[in-house]
């Protein structure tokens, strides 16, 4: 039985997401204790191995998946370096559907590149009885009240985050995978069914809708996906910022206060996992990172 | 702005941060007591305790009970599970206590985070 964490990064004109990869890599080896299959494109590895060394890239990486990025999907997105600062960059996030095929292990934790892995906390994962996992409960650092919606839109679908998925190859992962890839494919139609407010492609919506359809289109206690065995994801929000990295799994955020604009409250994190939506913030302390869980 | 008010602000400040770092410290206790046994996952909880004592004072050594999940798991040696999941409760606890003590003391912003100026 192989066991292992799969990771996308395809950069855009500003953000590195292959260095965030890289230095997740390492926090998940460190932490997790298996390995790390990376799946990007062409432009993106090849800036990558210039920018930090091929030796070292594939020190991260246990297997680089090269896959075509199809250069006709646009998909602009506002990305946020706190409240003041924002740009619309490409967000290219259209194939996520294929890390059932990809996935070179029998049992694979898809996480996103961003979602710091700082705890062991994943590992009850491995040898599960579900077939998928993935968690529909999120919270904030800066609050104990998350500015989120527990549905995708007016009509009440479960929302599922896909930061974190758990899979094994079975017959009915694939399904969910298929599923996804059909909601992506016709995601003009899915968005003016179920009123999703804007146009930009999001996989926590695609994997909501796939969740909901092979549910029997019925919100049910009893989902054919089980929960990630964890309290629930950490968001922390473009709004937000890292003021440092204190060590090893130790971080402290400045988290943006509900409903007070650019006031922040400081949260230090211990051995929790936490997603970063603040992707400059993330660049800003990589070399940090990699510097610190490089072994 | 009156010295007064300048001070509750503050002081609103401080609980802010300290309720904030609180809430954190559940979340990663209750993230420790989630422990996975046999392909499910249980949140070992003082319930959870207490029913497994009260199959082994009935006598079950195996016993098929529902996960987190709602998902039946089988497990094997009902006694050997209740002891893995009391000492892990009271590892956690022992540290959450330890931590949140830690924090409860702290009288500014700063030493709730516990930041050292570098």
């Amino acid at each position: 039985m192989t066991r292992g964490v799969l990771m996308y990064a395809h950069n855009n004109s500003e953000i590195d997401y292959f260095k965030i990869a890289c230095a997740n890599a390492l926090m998940v080896r460190k932490n997790l204790g298996v390995p790390v299959t990376l799946i990007t494109d062409e432009g993106t590895i090849s800036w990558g191995k210039k920018a930090l060394g091929e030796q070292f890239v594939n020190y991260c990486f246990e297997k680089i998946i090269e896959v075509n990025r199809d250069y006709m999907f646009q998909n602009p997105r506002n990305f946020s370096d706190t409240s003041f600062s924002s740009k619309s960059l490409l967000f290219y996030n259209c194939n996520h559907w294929e890390a059932f095929e990809l996935s070179p292990y029998d049992e694979t934790l898809f996480i996103d590149c961003d979602y710091l892995i700082m705890s062991s906390a994943l590992n009850n994962c491995w040898g599960s009885n579900n077939d998928v996992m993935i968690d529909s409960r999120i919270y904030s650092p800066a609050s104990d009240k998350a500015p989120y919606t527990k549905y995708i839109d007016a009509f009440g679908i479960k929302q599922y985050w896909a930061t974190v998925i758990y899979f094994k190859k079975t017959d009915f992962a694939e399904f969910l995978f298929s599923t996804v890839r059909h909601v992506q494919e016709n995601y003009r139609y899915y968005k003016d069914l179920y009123l999703m407010p804007n146009g930009m492609f999001r996989n926590d919506n695609a994997f909501s809708i796939a969740i909901h359809t092979l549910n029997g289109y019925m919100n049910t206690e009893d989902s054919i996906v089980g929960e990630l065995p964890i309290p629930g994801l950490l968001m922390s929000w473009d709004v937000d910022d890292i003021h440092s990295v204190q060590g090893i799994n130790d971080i402290i955020l400045y988290g943006e206060k509900l409903d007070s604009k650019g006031n922040y409250i400081l949260s230090r994190l211990k051995n929790t996992d936490i997603h970063i939506m603040n992707k400059w913030a993330i660049n800003r302390v990589a070399d940090r990172l990699i510097e610190l869980y490089q072994e | 702005m009156e010295e007064r008010l300048e001070k509750a602000l503050n002081f609103a400040n401080y609980r802010q941060t300290l309720n904030n770092q609180f809430q954190k410290l559940k979340i990663k206790s209750e993230g420790l007591l989630i422990y996975a046994k046999n392909g499910g996952s249980f949140t070992i909880t003082r319930d959870l305790i207490s029913f497994l004592d009260y199959l082994e004072r009935s006598g079950m050594v195996e016993a098929t009970i529902l996960d987190d999940n709602n998902i039946p798991v089988a497990i094997e040696n009902v006694p050997n599970f209740l002891k893995e999941v009391t000492r892990r409760y009271f590892s956690v606890t022992k540290d959450y206590h330890e931590e949140y003590q830690a924090i409860r003391k702290s009288r500014n912003v700063k030493s709730i985070i516990d930041f050292k100026d570098e």
